[in-house]
This record gives structure tokens, C-alpha cells and sequence, in this order.
């Protein structure tokens, strides 16, 4: 297998250099250096890996873990990225879930939780690819997943379709 | 959020990225067991879009290709880290202990020879001490053997106990041990009663030169005792020449008249005339 391109750089931005950036966010307070790192380090490969996305994430994983355990050797406060207010995810008026808010609530959630529901939602991977990630099974995951959006949906009271549809259907 | 863009992350999302290799129905299967409230939650929080103005799109791709050039010449360039002014290894960078890359010395380091002088020389130096290290540990310590002889003796006519005839005797038996051999008695007590005699590791010889030394008390006699047995060897009381005065003592004036030659004294003078010529040089004329 070749090196890892130009193209497939570009391309692997494009589709996830914001989603691992926010990922490395749930641990470190400098993620675009972890993100930035990782990206090198896959350009510096001989042969590029089997799964691109995958060790990517891994490498971002391990960074950002590594970035924050140097952080709190340093004194620093574990969670300098959450204080550091920037927000998240881009602001747009259109959305019906509110960005601050969602934000807020993702950062309330244990670090697994989290962890899995942004690889998941916005990092594309599958839950076994996850459970690769992280090192547990895909069970896991799993019940992290739902553990986690359960908790999401009650702290925005985001309501079930069909249930609104049904209120509809009353008034 | 508009409608294509939730779309399009959908799309994203069903794909699971652009090198997902797990089959599709593995993750249809994973999403069919959501119940319809998660997957609405799960719906929404697709709708938002993670900050995509946080990496440095440009630099990156610099630095990517920086990279590929350096691994297409086999060197190696340090990462260069996004430019943050908060982050602590920015003053390492910036640092005047950095490393010149351009710098002679730099060449020199990655010389061979270099390169290989300093772990050649430890790993032989770690040979040659683990070397001694196990010779050291098989030589020991040198062994002692002790070996006990069991010698027969037949006891002789008189009462007298003589070693047998396989008693092995001692080295460089001379003729004088030989008689002390056949006549025990000569020998001192303790050494004649052992019955042991020919066995000890004594120099017979010598044994008897003591005897013999020891009513010499001339001077070669006693300076060969001294230097061969110690001063030890020395006789109590220290034996003294047996000088005998030969005559009275001379009074001093006596022997000067007699040399002088007085008037008193009848005695005649070896040779008066020269010592008066002597005392005198111009008497006689």
C-alpha cells in the first residue's frame, strides 16, 4: 500500500478534521494540535494504514488523552476546555436544537458517554468501530450510546415525533 | 439548518466514513435497535456541525508536504506544532538551546562513525567485563586435599617402635641421617619417641648441624646458626670467648720510658737513635 497522498488528506479534512477536532476537545484544551499532530503523523507512514479513519481516531484519541495528562501535571484544571467557553459547533438560526445549549449538555456527560456519542454522531464511525477505539465491546457501546442520548434527550427535552404527532392529533 | 445539509450528514452518517469497512447491515442493525425517541435526539444532534475554522487548513497541508519531502530524503523534521501562543512548547521552539539544523557539528553526529563509535566501544567494553566476570566466577578457590596415610608399624625386638619397610622416607636422605636412622637414640626425645620420624618433614641434616652447632660458639659457628635459624637459635647466656689476660697491665710512664728510653730503666730500646734523631735533629752534629 502506498504512502497516504495529498488527495486523501484533503479529502480526510474535508469530512473529518472538524469532527476529530471536536473530538480531542473532550479532553484537551489545545485540539487542533493533537488533530494536527495525528495528520502528520499519518502523512509520515510509509504505507498508509488499513483503516485511515479509524487510526486516525485512534491517534487523535491517544494525544488528547496524553495532552490532558500533561495538563493536569501541570496544574491546570481538567476540564480547561469546557471553561474556555468557545462554543462547539457552528451557530446557525435555522437549527431547531440550540448549539450553547447542546454544547452545555454534551459537557455534562461522563467522558465514555460523550466520547461515544461524538465519535458516533458527528465522527461517523460504527459502534463497532468505536469499540475498536476505546478498547470495550461493542455492548458497550452501545448502552453508552443510548445511556448518553438519553440523558442528552432529557436535558433539551427534545420530544419524540410520533408522541408530537399524537398531541397534534388530540388538540 | 437547511434540509440538504442534514441530508448530507446523514449520508455521512449511514457511510461511516470514507474508509469504514464494516458491513452495512451491522450498522443498520446497530441503528434498527434505537428506540424512536434516541433516534429523534440522535437526529438533532446530527443537525449541528462541529466548528470546521479551527484547524489551519493551509499550514496543515504545508507541513503535510514538508513531511512527505522529508520522507522521500529519509531525514527527519521535527513537528512543528499549530502556532498558539499559550502553548508551553512554543518557548522550546523558540528556545536559543534549539538544535541548528544547518550546523556542522550536526553532520558530524550523523556521521557513521559517530554514530557507531560510542556503541561499539560500550558493548565491548560490556563484553570484555562479563568475560572476566564469568572467569572470575569459574575459577573458585584453590582446593585442599587432605590425605590421611595410614602407616604400619611393627613393633621391634627391644620395645622400640620401628616404622615398616613401605614407610616412605624422607627426600634427600644424606649419610649422616642414615646413622641417625640405625641409631634413634641420637636423635632428640620428642622426635626419636614418636616413632614417626622418617615421616616428619624435617631436614635430618640440619637436625643434627644443631646439635653440633649448638656447643659451637666461635664466630663463623655462631654467624651460620644465627643466619640460618634466627637469632631465636641465639644460646643463653651468650657464650664468650675464653680470652685469659696474658700479663699485668703496664703502667702508661712505664711504657714510655720504655720507649723513650730512660735512664732508670735498663730495658734496652729497639731503636733509641732513630727516635732521638727524631726528636732531636741536630744533636748528633
Amino acid at each position: 500500500m502506498n504512502a497516504v497522498g495529498p488527495e486523501l488528506l484533503t479529502r480526510l479534512l474535508d469530512k473529518h478534521g472538524a469532527a476529530l477536532v471536536l473530538y480531542a476537545q473532550q479532553w484537551c484544551d489545545t485540539p487542533e494540535d493533537v488533530v494536527q499532530e495525528a495528520l502528520l503523523r499519518l502523512v509520515r507512514q510509509a504505507e498508509a494504514p488499513e483503516n485511515v479513519v479509524g487510526w486516525v481516531y485512534r491517534v487523535v484519541r491517544n494525544g488528547a488523552i496524553s495532552a490532558w495528562r500533561s495538563a493536569r501535571r501541570r496544574g491546570r484544571r481538567e476540564a480547561a476546555a469546557a471553561d474556555r467557553g468557545e462554543p462547539w459547533f457552528n451557530p446557525s438560526e435555522a437549527e431547531r436544537l440550540d448549539a450553547a445549549a447542546a454544547t452545555a449538555a454534551l459537557k455534562e456527560l461522563p467522558i465514555e458517554e460523550r466520547e461515544t456519542i461524538v465519535a458516533r454522531v458527528w465522527g461517523g464511525l460504527t459502534l463497532e468501530q468505536i469499540a475498536e477505539l476505546t478498547g470495550t465491546s461493542k455492548s458497550t457501546v452501545h448502552r453508552r450510546y443510548q445511556s448518553g442520548l438519553s440523558a442528552l434527550r432529557e436535558r433539551l427535552g427534545v420530544v419524540c415525533p410520533k408522541r408530537e404527532k399524537k398531541d397534534t392529533l388530540k388538540t | 439548518m437547511s434540509e440538504e445539509r442534514k441530508e448530507r450528514h446523514a449520508e455521512d452518517l449511514s457511510a461511516g466514513g470514507p474508509a469504514d469497512p464494516s458491513p452495512p447491515d451491522v450498522r443498520r442493525a446497530a441503528e434498527e435497535d434505537l428506540p424512536p425517541e434516541l433516534k429523534a435526539i440522535e437526529a438533532e444532534l446530527a443537525s449541528l456541525t462541529p466548528r470546521t475554522d479551527r484547524l489551519d487548513r493551509e499550514r496543515l497541508i504545508f507541513l503535510a508536504g514538508q513531511q512527505s519531502a522529508c520522507r522521500n530524503t529519509k531525514g527527519t523534521v521535527p513537528f512543528s506544532l499549530r502556532e498558539n501562543r499559550d502553548s508551553p512548547l512554543r518557548e522550546n521552539r523558540d528556545s536559543p538551546l534549539r538544535e541548528n539544523r544547518d550546523s556542522p557539528l550536526r553532520e558530524n553526529r550523523d556521521s557513521p562513525r559517530v554514530r557507531w563509535g560510542w556503541p561499539a566501544a560500550f558493548a565491548a567494553m560490556t563484553a570484555a567485563a562479563a568475560s572476566l566476570l564469568v572467569a572470575l566466577l569459574l575459577q573458585g578457590k584453590p582446593r585442599i586435599e587432605v590425605r590421611i596415610v595410614k602407616v604400619p608399624v611393627e613393633p621391634a625386638g627391644n620395645g622400640e617402635v620401628v616404622p615398616g619397610p613401605n614407610v616412605p622416607t624422607a627426600p634427600a636422605v644424606g649419610p649422616r641421617v642414615a646413622l641417625l636412622l640405625e641409631n634413634p637414640k641420637l636423635l632428640p626425645e620428642p622426635v626419636a619417641g614418636s616413632g614417626l620420624f622418617a615421616l616428619v618433614g624435617l631436614d635430618w641434616a640440619q637436625l643434627y648441624d644443631r646439635d653440633r652447632l649448638s656447643s659451637d660458639t666461635s664466630y663463623p659457628g655462631l654467624r651460620d646458626r644465627v643466619l640460618r635459624e634466627g637469632v631465636d637459635s641465639w644460646p643463653t647466656p651468650f657464650p664468650v670467648a675464653d680470652v685469659k689476660p696474658t700479663s699485668a697491665p703496664v703502667p702508661y710512664r712505664k711504657l714510655l720510658n720504655r720507649v723513650l728510653g730512660s735512664p732508670e730503666s735498663d730495658e734496652p730500646v729497639p731503636d733509641r737513635p732513630l727516635i732521638q734523631t727524631l726528636l732531636y735533629p741536630g744533636a748528633n752534629s
